[in-house]
């Protein structure tokens, strides 16, 4: 994942557990969603990058006691009847990840402490990649405090 | 009350951040997916099935407990008092049903009927078949007015007391329909359902438990019928020296004599009614028949008297005269007037009726009476049963009935407020229904069960009124708009030893349902 900026200062930080295995930053490098050998925390936008994957992939009501968590972004990608192109994924995307801004929003409004850095202003899809016989979403992620990620987001193949 | 998984969630998310508060567990953290979810998710069904053992580990909690809990635990300990706990029963009754055509019709088993106000359904446990022209098991679809109807006996979809419906309630049909449909209504009273017995319920039976269950006593007759009728409510013991006892002073001298005792039992929460066929027959003046000590037994009043095979609305204008019957008893109580048989098994009655000139009336009438359930079997089973005490005379009555009626006038929060008029009505019903013997009916508490729901205030007053029907065929009339109280008066028979508040979701009146029980809303 590309990381056009950088805070350095952490102190205070919340941390959450860094899934996104593999940075090696500033370089681009391919990023494997994994726990590692030895675990690491992330915070910043690197944290918050991390949470909007998580909701994003999660398939809306896959969590029987939480079915408001998730977007319906893998739920109709997956989705075999239908033949899709570029022009559906992208608005199979923007429906899913309306709602995830949406959420987003509603839960930094509850907590306008946070830093700037973690919390989400908007995020859009830039576009479609295929490689290798996989297909990944280039995402741009811009927080509150005006930073700007791009990265990849591979989709995971259907089982 | 038993916790959510959010609130588990909550709860974990709270202890997390008091505990570090470095650690990120907003929605769609790692953290928050794999500990603070999972966590709940687990400890969710612990904690609750922690607090409803809490609640039922020992007696004094189970009692204190908000909820109403069904714990084994007091099972245990209800046996060592030789106890079960009461499983509850259906409310079961028959539905008429009109067409109007007369074509064969099939009813499948589980077929739902609704009653929409309440909303409760009602099962119909068995197929049928409904035509003109029966063979055993079918149901016959009889000709009546232009129209045809048929009586379906169905039963309440769940046990509990709620499902007691009254007489000419509508139904409709839910989930299937029945061809040439025109309407459908309770046919008479439904038997009154019985709820799973709470633990506080099975509590408060522990004392009779163990006790002898004989005629000796108070409590152990309560226990011994309580054990053979499992919707029993209570009773009320008035022995030879009461005041409103007469039967003991039946003699040359009007001395009190020992031995006589007469029992007011209150066996169900709500009334039922029984449908009577009757041949009237024509005096010279005005049509007669006669309502039987086995017919009727202990019936408080007739409600209504239709014709059959012709269709009027309401009721025939009617009076009766009560009387009694003692000849074919062989080991019948001492009764010597018809004030003692009044709500008594030996009461018999002759119900006197006119109907307009009507050349295809032949005297066949379907009468509905109000009666409470099993006072035949009762006064039956304590003069036969081994455990008969010799020398002793218990004669069984049903309570004298106090008909209550309240109407309550209720302001909405919001306007847009829908209030569960039905589930109110059914709280002050089992409240009114359950007042035992000296108990009054308190406007206070009214207002409290009203203040259960989302309301913003009971217009006051409340006027609560009552009719007392009293063994000598008189009515008295009592209101108040505190608390309504039984009189005493031991003359007439009427005192908080003898009579009991009735109260009604709806009850058949002449020409139209009247509600005892009314709410309105602003």
């Amino acid at each position: 994942m590309a990381i056009t900026n950088t805070t350095t200062d952490y102190t205070g930080r919340k941390k959450d557990i860094n899934i996104f295995q593999g940075l090696n930053f500033p370089n681009k490098s391919t990023v494997t969603l994994a726990f590692g050998d030895i675990s690491n925390f992330c915070a910043g936008i690197q944290k918050l990058v991390q949470r909007y994957a998580i909701t994003l992939l999660t398939e809306l009501g896959s969590q029987p006691d939480f079915p408001d968590f998730g977007s319906t972004l893998l739920t109709r990608l997956n989705n075999t009847s239908l033949n899709l192109n570029i022009v559906d994924v992208r608005g199979i995307f923007n429906l899913a990840n309306a709602k995830v801004i949406r959420q987003f929003r509603q839960q930094q409004s509850q907590s306008p402490s946070n830093f700037q850095d973690e919390q989400l202003n908007t995020a859009t899809l830039d576009g479609v990649s295929v490689s290798g016989g996989k297909v990944g979403l280039r995402i741009k992620i811009l927080s509150m405090a005006g930073e700007r990620v791009e990265f990849v987001l591979p989709l995971p193949n259907k089982t | 009350m038993s916790e959510t998984i959010l609130d588990t969630q909550l709860r974990l998310e709270q202890f997390i951040s008091e505990v570090d508060p470095n650690v990120d567990i907003s929605p769609g953290s790692a953290f928050s997916e794999i500990v603070v979810k999972n966590s709940a998710v687990l400890q969710n069904p612990l904690v609750n099935d922690l607090s409803a053992v809490s609640q039922g580990d020992n007696i004094s909690k189970a009692l204190a407990s908000e909820a109403d809990t069904y714990n084994p635990a007091i099972d245990g300990v209800a046996a060592n008092y030789d106890l079960v706990r009461g499983e509850g029963s259906k409310s079961t009754g028959k539905i008429k049903i009109k067409v109007s055509t007369g074509t064969n019709i099939y009813i499948k088993a589980n077929s739902l009927f609704l009653q929409p106000v309440l909303n409760l359904n009602y099962v119909v446990t068995s197929a049928y078949t409904v035509t003109r022209n029966p063979n055993t098991g079918d149901i016959p679809l009889i000709s009546e007015g232009g129209l045809f109807y048929f009586v379906l006996p169905v039963e309440a979809e769940n046990a509990g007391p709620e499902y007691q419906i009254n007489d000419q309630m509508l139904l409709t049909t839910s989930g299937f329909t029945i061809p040439n449909f025109v309407e459908a209504a309770a046919y008479g009273n439904f038997t009154t359902g019985l709820a799973q017995e709470t633990d506080k319920e099975l509590i408060s039976r522990l004392h009779t438990g163990l006790s002898n269950k004989t005629l000796l006593t108070s409590a152990s007759l309560s226990a011994y019928l309580r054990d053979t009728y499992p919707e029993f409510q209570t009773l009320s013991i008035v022995g030879p020296n009461s005041p409103e006892m007469t039967r003991a002073k039946q003699n040359v001298f009007g001395l009190t004599t020992l031995g006589v005792a007469d029992v007011y039992v209150r066996t169900a929460k709500g009334l039922e009614t029984l449908q009577l066929e009757k041949t009237a027959i024509f005096d010279g003046t005005r049509w007669y028949f006669d309502i039987d000590y086995n017919d009727a037994p202990a019936f408080y009043k007739v409600l209504s008297i239709v014709p059959t095979g012709l269709t009027v609305y309401g009721t025939l204008e009617f009076t009766q005269e009560v009387n009694y019957n003692l000849a074919e008893f062989e080991n019948a109580n001492k009764i010597v007037n018809t004030r003692e048989a009044r709500f008594t098994r030996y009461q018999t009655a002759r119900v006197y009726f006119t109907i307009d000139d009507t050349p295809q009336f032949q005297g066949n009438v379907l009468v509905t009476v109000s009666l409470q359930p099993y006072i035949g079997e009762i006064q039956d089973t304590i003069n036969t049963s081994d455990q008969h005490i010799v020398c002793a005379d218990y004669l069984v009555k049903a309570v004298i009935p106090c008909f209550t009626t309240v109407n309550i006038s209720l302001k909405k929060k919001k306007a847009s407020t829908v209030l569960p008029i039905a589930d109110i009505k059914k709280d002050i019903y089992n409240y009114i229904n359950s007042r035992g013997f000296g108990e009054n009916v308190e406007v206070s508490e009214l207002i409290n069960i009203c203040h259960n729901y989302e309301i913003k205030s009971v217009v006051l007053p409340i006027k609560l009124t009552g009719q007392i029907y009293t063994p000598g065929s008189t009515v008295i009339n009592i209101s108040s708009e505190n608390a309504l109280e039984i009189p005493d008066q031991p003359n007439s028979g009427v005192t908080k030893r003898t009579s009991l508040f009735i109260a009604d979701y709806a009850t058949s009146d002449a020409n139209k349902l009247t509600e005892s029980i009314t709410i309105t809303t602003d």
